[in-house]
């Protein structure tokens, strides 16, 4: 393969990914607004989070009196929520999907954290929201699971399917795949299927961009560059010896800004609630442009000068072939180096 | 309308012109437009502009290779003096001066001046902007403001001289756009009625007004008054009538817009976004094709940088405004509306630039707030 088909099929790679994330963000919306929302607006008292920090009880069998973090905890009422774990993709090799099976199974459970004065609820349901590409293998799995290992699979386990309709007025299609919900009212909703589009939650939650999963890495600097960094830039000079204008930024606040603007300050917090994008994914997109010789560390891991210049060509293509110049240059096969760096796709194994 | 007979003449009248805009207040300099009959190729020439800055310092602010002279009466008049033309570079001098409308931040570049003499002011504005911001009118508006000064014409018989605007390069290009300019002497409804079936769209129009002995109209007007989208009023005479109608009503557009375009950055809102939306009249986003024309023309847009995230079949892309940092994410999440998503900073001048851009290059639509329905 030359060097440009390379590079371009790692954009290409890498916008799918981007595209994936985005649509997993989506999905998140679209299933909590499916749970808690009325028609006319979220129903009154209804609660949502991702990343919300949730515990175990004592008797979970997979894994007991621990913190888990579902990428959507969703409470309908006092007495029922779901917790759900989304899954756009899922890896070639089936024995990884125990790994998710197990989470699913770990989530069916009588957990703490749930925004009612005990903290737990009398009724719920765990979700795996998977693509319905996927949606037929994972329940015939998730079958054959329940009768090799009945404890496996919890009595409130559910899959649901969703399927994005990538068309003009994009929208997402959620039906049931396996289980029972315990909500009669989304139970009904789901056996026949509902269409949420995105341009509806695109409205109520415009700016928001990251969920608690760790966004494939061009994603922040894909932020960062034509973003965070440009008001910075503003009446400052280029440097004529690095070509670029420096910015001196600090990790933490550009964090901090990101999870406001972008992430988990955007929806309602409280003190249970996880904050992303996290400041290691942070640092890591800054190591990477440090990497490309695009920021220069100033205090480990904390504080950097970053030497920024527009990009004439798309930002997030641009990002992907110096990346992989980069690769080349170090005459690493570059596949497997980029699968390597693939492999930390929205993959969220988290709890 | 007169024209200058010889170089002496040219002389007086630019003596006349540099002690009318040496005037020390903008009620005086009025004093001297209301009355004065502006020789040929000379024209008064306005442009309504946007700006939250002190004009002195935003004038003075970084003086190029063009020398500035800025006034220190309370009237803000300059003197600019610099290069124009292509083939043959040569120097001019051109004089204006700033009169407030009853919009705290929207003001009029007022100056008498050749067309060279006008582009000089005009590259200055350009390189003053983002702190003098151009006010855009879309069709609709540049259409009600021709049409309401047809209605205040003191008693004058009215023809559309000539209009610029753009429209299809025949029924099959349907995204190839030719620029036409075309003389006339139609009545304003007549000139609309025909921009409608062509569908064009005027980037100016030209009006004649014309004496008139009962229903007979003098053949040579008595002013000319030309209108263009960009905010730019030119006229040979008649200027309190135009001023009255056609200017004070592009500066209340201006202000309205700039007013609804403030305040939309994340980091200003304490993070929560204000989203707006470009509704258009059809679904202009139905097919593939357009969702990829419209991505395209975002490729192109000058001075910034762009991020495709989405491009097949719906459009989403990240813009950044290389001009003053603020930046966008554009989705089209349904056929018949474009949202923009304001992200850290985003000022109204360059949300009016993005908007105008998008008017201009792809289509128009009535710009509203973007939310839950």
């Amino acid at each position: 393969m030359s060097a440009n088909t390379q590079q371009s099929s790692y954009y290409t790679e890498v916008r799918e990914g981007v595209d994936d994330y985005t649509t997993t963000v989506h999905a998140v919306l679209c299933f909590a607004a499916c749970v808690l929302h009325n028609g006319v607006g979220f129903i009154a008292g209804t609660e949502f989070g991702s990343g919300r920090r949730m515990m175990t009880s004592e008797h979970n069998v997979v894994q007991p009196a621990t913190v888990v973090t579902p990428d959507l905890v969703a409470q309908k009422s006092a007495a029922y929520g779901i917790v759900a774990e989304v899954k756009v993709s899922l890896p070639r090799d089936r024995e990884r999907w125990r790994e998710h099976l197990e989470q699913l199974r770990k989530y069916d459970d009588d957990l703490a954290g749930w925004w009612s004065e005990a903290g737990t609820v009398s009724s719920w349901n765990a979700v795996l929201l998977i693509e319905q590409a996927r949606g037929r293998v994972v329940v015939k799995a998730l079958e054959e699971l329940a009768s090799e290992r009945p404890e496996m699979v919890g009595p409130r386990s559910a899959v649901v399917e969703f399927n994005r309709a990538d068309q003009a007025n994009p929208y997402l299609f959620f039906r049931s795949a396996y289980g029972s919900i315990s909500d009669v009212e989304l139970a009904s909703k789901l056996e026949e299927g509902v269409k949420i589009p995105r341009d509806k939650v695109l409205r109520g939650f415009p700016a928001i961009r990251f969920y608690d999963a760790r966004p494939p890495l061009e994603l922040i600097l894909d932020t960062l560059w034509p973003d965070f960094f440009p008001p910075l830039s503003i009446g400052k000079e280029r440097d004529d010896a690095t070509g670029g204008i420096p910015l001196d930024v600090n990790v933490d606040d550009v964090s901090r800004e990101l999870q406001l603007a972008y992430g988990s300050g955007a929806l309602k917090r409280d003190e249970r609630s996880s904050e992303f994008p996290r400041r290691v994914w942070v640092r890591e997109a800054f190591k990477c442009l440090t990497d490309l010789g695009l920021a220069i560390e100033l205090e480990a891991g904390s504080r950097y000068k970053v030497l920024f210049r527009p990009f004439r060509e798309d930002v997030l293509q641009t990002f992907c072939e110096m990346r992989a110049k980069r690769v080349q240059k170090r005459s690493e096969p570059i596949t497997d180096q980029m699968d390597l760096q693939l492999e930390d796709r929205p993959r969220p194994d988290k709890g | 309308m007169s024209r200058l007979r010889n170089s002496r003449e040219r002389r007086d009248f630019d003596r006349y012109l540099e002690a009318a805009f040496g005037s020390s207040t903008a009620e005086k300099l009025t004093e001297h437009l209301v009355d004065m009959v502006v020789p040929t190729p000379f024209r008064l020439r306005m442009k309504v502009v946007f700006c939250d800055e002190n004009l002195r310092s935003v004038l003075g602010f970084q003086a190029s290779s063009n020398e500035i002279r800025v006034s220190e009466a309370e009237l803000v008049s300059f003197t600019i003096r610099g290069q124009v033309g292509t083939a043959h570079r040569h120097e001019v001098t051109a004089r204006a001066a700033f009169l407030p409308t009853e919009h705290a931040n929207v003001t009029v570049a007022v100056s008498v001046a050749r067309h060279e003499e006008w582009q000089l002011v005009l590259r200055l504005f350009r390189r003053r902007y983002p702190a003098l911001v151009p006010i855009y009118l879309a069709q609709r508006e540049l259409i009600e403001t021709v049409q309401a000064l047809s209605k205040e014409t003191d008693g004058l018989g009215i023809k559309v001289r000539e209009i610029t605007a753009r429209e299809k390069l025949g029924e099959d290009a349907l995204r190839r756009l030719k620029s036409v300019r075309e003389w006339t002497e139609e009545s304003i409804a007549t000139v609309l009625e025909t921009a409608a079936d062509r569908r064009q769209s005027f980037a100016s129009i030209t009006l004649g007004f014309y004496r008139r002995a009962g229903e007979t109209l003098h053949p040579a007007p008595a002013a000319i008054c030309k209108i263009s989208r960009d905010a730019q009023v030119q006229v040979t005479g008649r200027f309190a009538m135009v001023w009255s109608t056609a200017v004070r009503r592009i500066a209340s557009i201006g202000a309205a817009k700039l007013a609804s375009y403030g305040h939309r950055g994340l980091r200003e809102r304490k993070y929560v976004a204000a989203p707006l939306e470009i509704r258009f009249r059809s679904a202009v986003l139905k097919e593939l094709a357009d969702v990829r024309q419209f991505i395209d023309i975002i490729g192109r847009y000058p001075h910034s940088m762009r991020s495709v995230q989405h491009g097949n079949p719906y459009a989403h892309v990240r813009v950044a405004d290389l001009f003053d940092g603020s930046s966008f994410d554009i989705w089209s999440l349904d056929a018949q509306s474009i949202a923009i998503v304001p992200q850290l900073r985003a000022t109204n001048a360059s949300i009016n630039r993005l908007i105008h851009y998008i008017f201009d290059r792809f289509r128009e639509g009535d710009v509203r707030e973007y939310t839950a329905e």
